[in-house]
């Protein structure tokens, strides 16, 4: 049954117009940042590395694919979260908008199983859209740009070499496909709460935006909360451009992310078990 | 078909709901039969829609309990919505998706395989043949009403809750659906729930009926013998208005009678035939030129609401 409920939920979620914005839109910042860069990127490098040249050798060209993605993905995870809310955000909410969950609720089906059901269609979402982004970076990237190390400037300055930098990325967007499913199961609990898809959009990112900035103060009173706001640890796929990486590290962020993932989708069961449908 | 098996499809048991301080449902209780056109009448805001929702699990009660085919629905227990179809309120679709993959979905949702050949029968039943794939947003009102109807009938369900099905139709078509309802009752043995403000037509369909007005019940039972009980009144016209009043009240001292300004007299007639009233008027050389009877469940619903 849960299996042909995820089916039904993906055959409403891609006819419609809104599920394509997020790919759409990720395309379109690619695409920006890659002709960008080939136009003008190797006079920032040039720049940049201006000293580092004269000390260390680097093997290929240094405006290559790696050094692209790393861009993209540096300024795109601030924009991904609200193309994942977009969508998650609209899973509940937009049924009782539309008025839709009379239809589907007089059905044989559970509030359980639908939950689940829309729960797991807004991650596997989620996951599409950060594997269309990596898939971007580095599968069209490659087209555009040859291999070569990579300069990572993370409190230090860690150079990669070529055939050490692949992993690094896929593991970085396994990881982020691990944030973006925090923020979109956060955007899924706004949704159970709310009729009103923009309400939960914008709820979500009010939450990320604050959670954010408190996570980035390092003031006293600020330390004290950053352990407990999901927004310190969406950051952790910068780890893997460590060297070494700290898999300890990478391990307990990674378990405190699916434990948010798992606390937002529990939270918004028991609210919508208990929810009047009267839309 | 009427009451053919007595078997209870719906019992709802002192079922209450509140929404803040307003007192939605007030310990109603009710029962509907197999093969019963049950109507469910009582003013906007009278309870009905919240009533149908807790029938369907919509809302939850916050005491009493409803049984569905003898069984408690609960969220652990929805295989009973196997037999039940329903359309509450507004026919909201997914009104970027064509009629027939509306119904696809919806059907998938029931855990049935509609097949094209089903869909597109069911589309035609409710008149919307030709139109399968025209997107739900280009629909007008009456024709989503009646896209609502197909995707209550989808599962072949026993039981059919119509929430103000003629609502937003046209003359026709609400003769269609009035004929469809009585078709799927007498042909296909459907039992149906049908809530309406529209008393003429719960008069032309239903054979059962409750009326509730503030979440309680106030009359229920047979149509008919709540028409026989809500009383008649008969309206006379003739040349000599002041004459006739006396005559009537001398004649029929325990019912009321009324000289209204236009000179037209009304008179309250439960249990008086109308021909001993014309009899007694020509008999006594006074010149009839009008009588009429009214006799409605509106005077009813008007009376107990």
């Amino acid at each position: 049954m849960m299996h042909r409920l995820i089916k039904l939920e993906f055959s409403k979620l891609f006819r419609r117009g809104l599920t394509y914005i997020g790919f759409g839109a990720i395309l379109l910042i690619v695409l920006i940042i890659h002709a960008g860069m080939y136009a003008e990127g190797r006079k920032l490098l040039d720049l940049l590395m201006k000293n580092l040249s004269d000390v260390f050798v680097f093997q290929g060209d240094l405006i290559n694919v790696y050094t692209v993605s790393y861009i993209i993905l540096n300024s795109l995870w601030i924009h991904i979260p609200i193309l994942v809310a977009i969508v998650s955000g609209d899973m509940l909410s937009g049924e009782a908008g539309r008025g839709t969950f009379r239809l589907l609720l007089t059905r044989p089906v559970s509030r359980l199983g639908l939950v689940t059901a829309k729960y797991i269609t807004a991650q596997i979402y989620t996951a599409m859209l950060v594997i269309f982004l990596m898939l971007l970076s580095l599968g069209v990237g490659r087209i555009f740009y040859p291999t070569g190390d990579m300069i990572v400037l993370i409190n230090t300055i860690n150079i990669f070499g070529q055939t050490d930098v692949l992993w690094r990325f896929l593991a970085a967007f396994a990881y982020g496909i691990i944030s973006m499913w925090v923020v979109s199961g956060l955007a899924f609990l706004f949704s159970g709460l709310s009729s009103s898809s923009l309400s939960s959009v914008l709820s979500t990112m009010a939450v990320i935006i604050v959670f954010t900035i408190i996570s980035n103060f390092s003031l006293g009173i600020f330390e004290v909360i950053k352990p407990f706001l999901f927004t310190t640890y969406l950051n952790g796929w910068m780890l893997f451009f460590d060297d070494p990486v700290n898999w300890e590290k990478v391990i307990s962020y990674a378990a405190i992310m699916i434990f948010h993932i798992t606390a937002f989708f529990i939270a918004t069961l028991v609210i919508f078990r208990k929810k009047d449908i009267t839309t | 078909m009427m009451q053919e098996h007595q078997q209870t499809v719906v019992a709802l048991r002192d079922l209450s709901k509140s929404f803040g301080q307003i007192n939605a449902v007030d310990n109603l209780s009710l029962s509907v039969c197999r093969g019963d056109i049950y109507g469910f009448l009582g003013p906007n805001g009278s309870g009905k829609s919240t009533t149908i929702r807790m029938m369907l699990s919509l809302i939850r009660p916050d005491s009493g309990e409803v049984l569905l085919f003898g069984e408690r629905l609960t969220d652990h227990n929805r295989s009973i919505l196997r037999k039940v179809g329903a359309l509450i309120e507004r026919p909201d679709f997914y009104n970027y998706l064509s009629a027939y993959r509306n119904l696809e979905i919806l059907a998938g949702y029931s855990g049935v395989d509609a097949d094209k050949k089903k869909i597109f029968a069911l589309l035609e039943m409710v008149g919307l043949y030709g139109r399968e794939h025209s997107k739900v947003k280009t629909f007008s009102q009456g024709m989503k009403q009646r896209l609502g109807i197909a995707q209550a009938l989808l599962h072949e369900p026993e039981l059919i809750i119509l929430d103000e099905p003629v609502n937003g139709l046209d003359p026709q078509g609400i003769r269609d659906m009035r004929e469809l309802i009585l078709r799927l009752n007498r042909e296909h043995g459907k039992t149906l729930i049908i809530s309406s403000h529209i008393l003429r037509e719960m008069e032309l369909v239903a054979n059962r009926m409750v009326v509730i007005s503030k979440g309680r019940v106030v009359a229920e039972g047979n149509v008919h013998e709540l028409i026989k009980d809500s009383g008649r009144t008969l309206n006379l016209l003739t040349n000599k208005p002041e004459e006739s009043l006396q005559l009537l009240k001398k004649h029929f001292p325990r019912s009321a009678v009324y000289l209204l300004p236009n000179g037209e007299l009304e008179m309250e007639a439960m249990h008086i035939d109308a021909p001993a009233i014309s009899r007694l008027i020509v008999e006594n050389g006074i010149e009839l030129h009008s009588l009429s009877s009214r006799n409605s469940l509106e005077d009813y619903f008007l009376q107990v609401t």
